[in-house]
């Protein structure tokens, strides 16, 4: 078995461990050694293709991984970059306090919502995250808008972080201009730069203090070469950092049979469960020119939980997204030029019950829909048909309605119900699972402490959207950077 | 019989079938059933992990043989329009097994068919930019 050793592995580089990897980085050139081990592979901007089913190589479990209940999948990446570099770069702070109630709620007296907060101007500087101009609205974005103005519904723009983007559109299946400045583009390189070692195709099996296992294998055609023969290897390290992702950093820490680990571990999980619909509108929408999301309304947030955004998908996603099969689906697709489409996303409250678990070796997702989020789906599939009617919609169809489509707004309420709701039927999606490993001074309801050291194990620190103790509510990755960045000061001191 | 990587004579005909019925041929365009569509889901398919792989065979032969009952013929020989008929009974079926089979099976369809390049004419849709360094890279290496 290969032995390496450092003084710090970060395992994973997304939003977390590239953050982790990037702020120690600068220690490298007083003798620090550290290492960044990736499970999947090192696809640069030269190798997205920009087709849809080659690119589904970007991502966990070839694009999705299923509840036991079929009731949602979870999408995330699996390469360098994580899910920046398959994410639109949607970037939302963490909602004032948020951070305050876990501090208050979970005893978390190091966690301070002013510090937190103060870190975000300074992370959207260094990733440009900012507000696109009017230019670069597109008419899916403008539909929206217009259909919520009409309604009166207060709509809003999101920052988004990009540099010099074309507008082409492909920011899901990674950006093929290098524009989009997640960590595949920004920490990352800074951390080779300053000489951290980047071990992509590198799978960690199992942590412990002072170490971890793991196994490299040979990168696939297309992606970045790697130094690193395949085979087993094992660690040394004073400081193991797990930033796999909600999903892989549970179950890593499940698997490792750490000695007293909290029966937290993998528990409390929130997904902000998602579903998309479509309407069509008379005139060409094109949606897959120009910036796919711009605008979104929170008008709801308080009153039924949810938010609805813009979004764009391409053509398989788009019908896999529709219901039913047969003509109804073919002929609404060759309108696809013709759809505009948004996603509705839903605040879910951290259920001790929806978790993860390790089965065969694989990660298993327990999760059920509270009946609190089936009815703001139920909401939220009606609300969006309500916006693009008010726009202009000949048609609009939600997966939850009992036919295939509903052509006038008086619709909406008798033909989308709860009882749609079927699982199996209707797959929500996931692309921001969080908790897990939440933070928490009680060993027994939590995980780590307020950076992130793994309770009774602080040689193992946690820096990724698992630490939440509930779900941000909105995109999550400004929120686990500013986390991360405060867990890698903490290392910085203890290496110190 | 083409070579295929994950299907076998027996699935193929069965998934073909199922294809058929979840995007259809028309008078405008070819459906899901067409060998190059078969050819993409084969090739995804036998990406995924094993354990995906044998569920979705033994859900093809629940898909196979099941009509038997209901209609007295394999699914494979029934007509469109019985076809069409069984798997919408699928999706909406009360055993949650069935409408997760179901819904794999539709997904690997609709990959096979929109994920090919000749469809995108059909959506007008233009797909990949050929300006992107893709692209670019693999035309200076001509």
């Amino acid at each position: 078995m290969r032995e390496i050793e450092v003084d710090v592995l970060v395992i994973g580089s997304g939003a977390g461990g590239g953050t982790v990897a990037s702020r120690l980085s600068s220690l490298c050139a007083s003798g620090v050694r550290i290492a960044l081990a990736e499970a999947g592979p090192w696809w640069g901007r030269d190798s997205f293709t920009m087709r849809e089913t080659e690119m589904l190589r970007l991502f966990k479990e070839g694009g999705a991984l299923p509840s036991q209940s079929f009731e949602i999948a979870v999408t995330a990446a699996e390469c360098v970059g994580g899910s920046t570099a398959v994410y639109t770069g949607v970037t939302f702070r963490a909602p004032p306090g948020l951070v305050a109630s876990w501090a208050r709620d979970f005893g978390l007296r190091d966690l301070d919502e002013t510090d937190v907060q103060a870190r975000f101007p300074r992370i959207e500087e260094e990733i440009d995250a900012k507000f696109l101009g009017p230019e670069m609205e597109n008419r899916n974005n403008r539909i929206f808008r217009e259909g919520c103005e009409r309604l009166g519904i207060p709509v809003k723009q999101f920052k988004v972080n990009v540099r010099d983007c074309v507008g082409c559109g492909f920011c899901n299946l990674g950006c093929p201009y290098g524009a989009k400045r997640g960590t595949l583009e920004v920490q990352v390189p800074h951390a080779i730069a300053n000489g951290v070692e980047l071990i992509p195709n590198c799978r960690i099996t199992r942590v412990f203090d002072g170490g971890a296992e793991g196994v490299i294998s040979d990168p696939p055609p297309g992606s970045r070469p790697s130094e690193y023969a395949k085979g087993p290897v094992r660690f040394r390290a004073k400081i193991v950092v797990v930033a796999a992702g909600t999903l892989a950093s549970s179950a890593l820490l499940l698997a490792s049979n750490l000695e007293g680990l909290s029966p937290a571990c993998g528990r409390y999980v929130t997904l902000h469960p998602a579903l998309t619909s479509f309407a069509r509108m008379e005139n060409p929408v094109r949606g897959f020119e120009g910036f796919p999301k711009l605008h979104y309304t929170d008008a709801f947030s308080d009153s039924n939980g949810y938010y609805i955004e813009t979004a764009f998908y391409f053509p398989f996603v788009t019908a896999k997204s529709l219901p039913g099969l047969g003509s109804d689906l073919k002929r609404f697709m060759r309108d696809y030029a013709y759809l505009a489409c948004a996603i509705t996303l839903v605040h879910d409250d951290a259920e001790a019950d929806n978790r993860i678990t390790v089965k065969d070796g694989r990660v298993a997702l327990h999760y059920r829909l509270s009946r609190a989020s089936r009815e703001a789906v139920v909401h939220s599939q009606r609300q969006a048909g309500r916006i693009y009617f008010a726009a202009g919609a000949k048609e609009y169809v939600s997966l939850v309605a009992d036919r295939f489509s509903v052509t006038r707004p008086i619709e909406l309420e008798s033909n989308i119900q709860a009882a749609g709701l079927v699982s199996g039927k209707v797959v929500l999606s996931s692309a921001h699972p969080m908790g897990g490993c939440r933070m928490g001074s009680d060993p027994n309801t939590s995980v780590t402490d307020a950076f992130g050291r793994v309770h009774g194990h602080p040689g193992i620190v946690v820096a990724d959207a698992s630490l939440f103790p509930t779900s941000s509510h909105v995109n999550p990755y400004l929120t686990i950077m500013a986390l991360a960045e405060r867990n890698a000061e903490a290392i910085a001191k203890t290496l110190s | 019989m083409p070579e295929y990587r994950f299907f076998t004579a027996g699935t193929a005909a069965t998934f073909r079938a199922a294809a058929g019925a979840i995007v259809p041929s028309d008078g405008e365009s070819p459906g899901a059933d067409s060998d190059a569509a078969i050819r993409v889901a084969d090739r995804v398919l036998s990406e995924r992990p094993l354990r995906d792989q044998k569920l979705l065979r033994t859900f093809l032969g629940v898909v196979e043989w099941l009509p038997i009952f209901r209609h007295g013929s394999r699914f494979s020989r029934l007509s469109p329009e019985a076809r069409d008929s069984f798997l919408r009974r699928l999706e909406r079926s009360s055993i949650a097994k069935f409408r997760q089979g179901f819904f794999g099976l539709k997904t690997f369809a609709l990959m096979g068919y929109y994920g090919l390049e000749d469809t995108f004419q059909e959506l007008g849709y233009p797909g990949p930019r050929q300006d992107a360094p893709y692209y670019q890279l693999r035309r200076g290496g001509e």
